[in-house]
């Protein structure tokens, strides 16, 4: 009833009509705003902050990457020479031996009898034994996982020579960068010939073909 | 009189308080009075007032008068514009309608009124003969007569306000006490117009009955007491009609007179002695004291101009001229125009705002697809290098590994050379081998002195840091004060 008398009223009709087109308008304005302008808006704000995250993202690998490089330089530093020997024997283990354990190690005057050099074999209870205790330090959990990084290249070798030189030749390999493990040797007198076999482990990191 | 009206006339400042100049046209049949007074603050003040004859045509001749009035000494054009009609010129229905229905009274006229649309109407409300029902009446007029009234003053830069009927002057008039009935005694008054006759029966100054009668006074004698005993003549059934009515209804009354009114009939000069039954007939007594400096060429028609001018005074809102609808209907336009000004104002700002926002988007899309592009290329070289480094860093790392774990390993030439220099020369070697940490000696060592250098060589092996306890084999061997041995001894880890 009251609603009736109020609608009577031209000025109540009057105001109801500018309320209701105010509020029309800002319906309009608002869907517009949801439907059409927000949109838009969110989609340009993404794409802003997506190359934003791309370069953040960037930034991170080159922070990272300097990071190590860091690292590798300090210690190449500290220890020249000795990472470019390792790399040498993890890439070709047999080149290496060749190279530096059997010739330029070796004095002239010792005369190798015999040398075998076995590439890939397992490591024994003695190099795992060896290694336990620090592999934790090196982001290695498992011993399990030792087989899978590592292998044994074996060096067997026979030669004869003075004392001297083999005194000398064990020197020379005991000062080679790359450390080994000794399996076996013998030092045998035979008719006044000093007969000297060694069974030589070296420990390799079964490195990934694009390292 | 209260002191704000005393101060106001003491100090002469009347004109500035009192209201705008009425300008009120009378139309009548056959003549159109005009009038121009003042309201003051109790009273009204006469300016002047014009008689024109009707000619055929309402516009012409209202054409004709204004022309005459805009030209008179005392014309005021900030007057305000009034007008009365007669019945005449106008539509009446009367309609009798529930109350509950009054709400919808404009729905129920388009129904009731053929062609309500061609009219401008206004409604009165009467006395009601039936409970719980209203008494209507609807007072039209053709909107193109209105129009074409309105656009003669509007020729003249005149502006009409308030267009009423006679029969509202006429009611602004008894209510105000203008005519001199005895309240307490039940009369009749009836009015006569040029072509109406108006009956009212009146009791404690309330209208009890209100009925009306067509006549025909312009066709009838010009005598006015021949008018005057045919208009009785004719009325009569109808009077005693409506005596009666109302007799049903409030029974044992009687009527004191019949009082008669007219301002197109001087019935004045008419009545001698006249009565309708036992109830005597007269004119009607009046409570009004004219101007006395004021000659008025149709005094009869100026008491319903006075009564115009009641309504103004009065504040009554009744008239034909539909100003409210008109300003309804402009404000509904001016909404309607600034809501479209608005909704395309917001329509554009928000296309502009949206195409803008959208080729910023499309450009950064642009953007971002060849930077994209160029940034994961990097990312990838990056990504290649780290993977790289890393796995630099594992050889690092596991050669690292490799030196640290076998760092204590045995250093076969120290060994060598440790042994060779803690033997005698009368020692000799024949085996020296070193497997899973045990170390094997054999030779031969001279016999004398107890195997002397034998022991002292043990004795410096034992010495050895790396070397755990000794455990020999001491014999005799086939060649003259030789002895040979074999030792047996563990390799400790390095401290």
């Amino acid at each position: 009833m009251i609603i009736q008398q109020l609608i009577k009223n031209v000025w109540f009709r009057l105001i109801g009509l500018s309320v209701a087109s105010v509020i029309v308008l800002m319906i309009t304005s608002s869907l517009i705003q949801i439907f059409f302008i927000n949109p838009i808006q969110k989609d340009l704000r993404n794409a802003k902050r997506g190359i934003s995250r791309f370069q953040s993202e960037l930034l991170r690998i080159e922070k990272e990457v300097a990071n190590i490089q860091q690292q590798i330089d300090e210690k190449s530093t500290t220890n020249q020479g000795r990472y470019q020997h390792y790399y040498t024997l993890y890439s070709n283990p047999v080149r290496y031996i060749n190279q530096f354990v059997l010739n330029q190690s070796k004095p002239q005057d010792i005369t190798v009898l015999s040398s075998s050099v076995q590439p890939n074999t397992s490591l024994t209870s003695v190099e795992k034994e060896l290694l336990k205790p620090y592999i934790k330090d090196f982001g290695i959990s498992r011993m399990n996982n030792i087989t899978k990084l590592f292998s044994i290249t074996q060096l067997s070798l026979v030669a004869s020579g003075s004392f001297t030189s083999i005194g000398q030749y064990l020197t020379n390999l005991n000062n080679l960068p790359v450390k080994f493990v000794v399996r076996n040797f013998e030092l045998k007198n035979q008719n006044n010939n000093l007969v000297l076999s060694l069974n030589l482990a070296f420990i390799v990191y079964r490195m990934p073909d694009d390292a | 009189m209260d002191q704000f009206k005393t101060r106001i006339l003491n100090t002469n400042l009347l004109a500035k308080y009192s209201d705008k100049p009425l300008l009120i046209f009378y139309v009548k049949v056959e003549s159109l009075v005009v009038v121009q007074l003042l309201k003051t603050l109790d009273d009204y003040e006469f300016h002047f007032e014009l008689t024109f004859p009707m000619g055929d045509s309402l516009v012409d001749s209202l054409d004709a008068a204004i022309q005459k009035v805009i030209g008179h000494k005392d014309f005021n054009r900030r007057a305000k514009v009034l007008m009365i009609m007669d019945d005449y010129y106008l539509t009446m229905n009367r309609f009798s309608i529930p109350e509950s229905q009054l709400s919808q009274i404009d729905q129920m006229l388009e129904m009731e009124i053929d062609h309500l649309e061609d009219y401008e109407y206004a409604v009165s409300f009467a006395v009601s003969e039936i409970k719980s029902n209203q008494t209507v009446f609807v007072y039209m007029i053709k909107k193109n007569n209105l129009m074409a009234i309105e656009n003669v003053f509007r020729k003249h830069r005149l502006f009409i306000r308030q267009l009423v009927t006679r029969y509202h002057s006429f009611q602004a008039l008894l209510k105000s006490g203008f005519f001199k009935i005895d309240p307490a005694r039940l009369s009749i008054l009836i009015d006569i117009s040029s072509t109406r006759a108006s009956l009212f029966i009146l009791f404690n100054n309330n209208i009890k009955v209100y009925r009306r009668m067509r006549l025909k006074l312009i066709e009838m004698s010009k005598n006015p007491v021949k008018q005057l005993n045919t208009i009785l003549s004719d009325m009569r059934s109808f009077i005693e009609s409506s005596v009666e009515s109302y007799l049903m209804k409030s029974p044992n009354q009687s009527f004191d007179a019949i009082y008669i009114y007219s301002d197109a009939l001087d019935v004045s000069k008419a009545i001698k002695k006249a009565s309708v039954g036992k109830i005597p007939v007269k004119t009607v007594p009046i409570n009004f004291e004219p101007k006395s400096n004021v000659s008025l060429s149709d005094g009869l028609s100026f008491y319903n101009v006075y009564g115009m001018y009641l309504m103004v005074k009065n504040r009554d809102k009744f008239n034909l001229i539909p100003f409210m609808k008109r300003f309804e209907k402009m404000a509904v336009r001016g909404i309607l125009a600034l809501f479209s000004v608005s909704l395309i104002f917001i329509l554009t700002t928000n296309a502009y705002s949206y195409f803008k926002l959208n080729k910023s988007y499309l450009g950064y899309s642009a953007n971002q697809s060849s930077e994209k592009k160029e940034q994961a290329s990097k990312k990838r070289d990056m990504v290649e290098l780290r993977d790289r480094i890393k796995k630099q860093k594992l050889i690092i790392d596991y050669s690292d590994l490799t030196s640290e774990s076998l760092v204590a390993q045995i250093p076969l030439d120290d060994f060598l050379f440790n042994i060779t220099s803690i033997s005698t020369p009368d020692i000799s070697f024949s085996v020296l081998r070193i497997r899973r940490k045990k170390v094997f000696i054999s030779g031969t060592s001279s016999s004398l002195n107890g195997n002397y250098s034998f022991y002292m060589f043990l004795q410096q092996l034992e010495s050895l840091p790396y070397l755990g306890r000794v455990k020999y084999n001491l014999g005799i061997s086939g060649g003259l004060d030789l002895s040979s041995f074999s030792i047996d001894v563990d390799w400790i880890k390095k401290k």
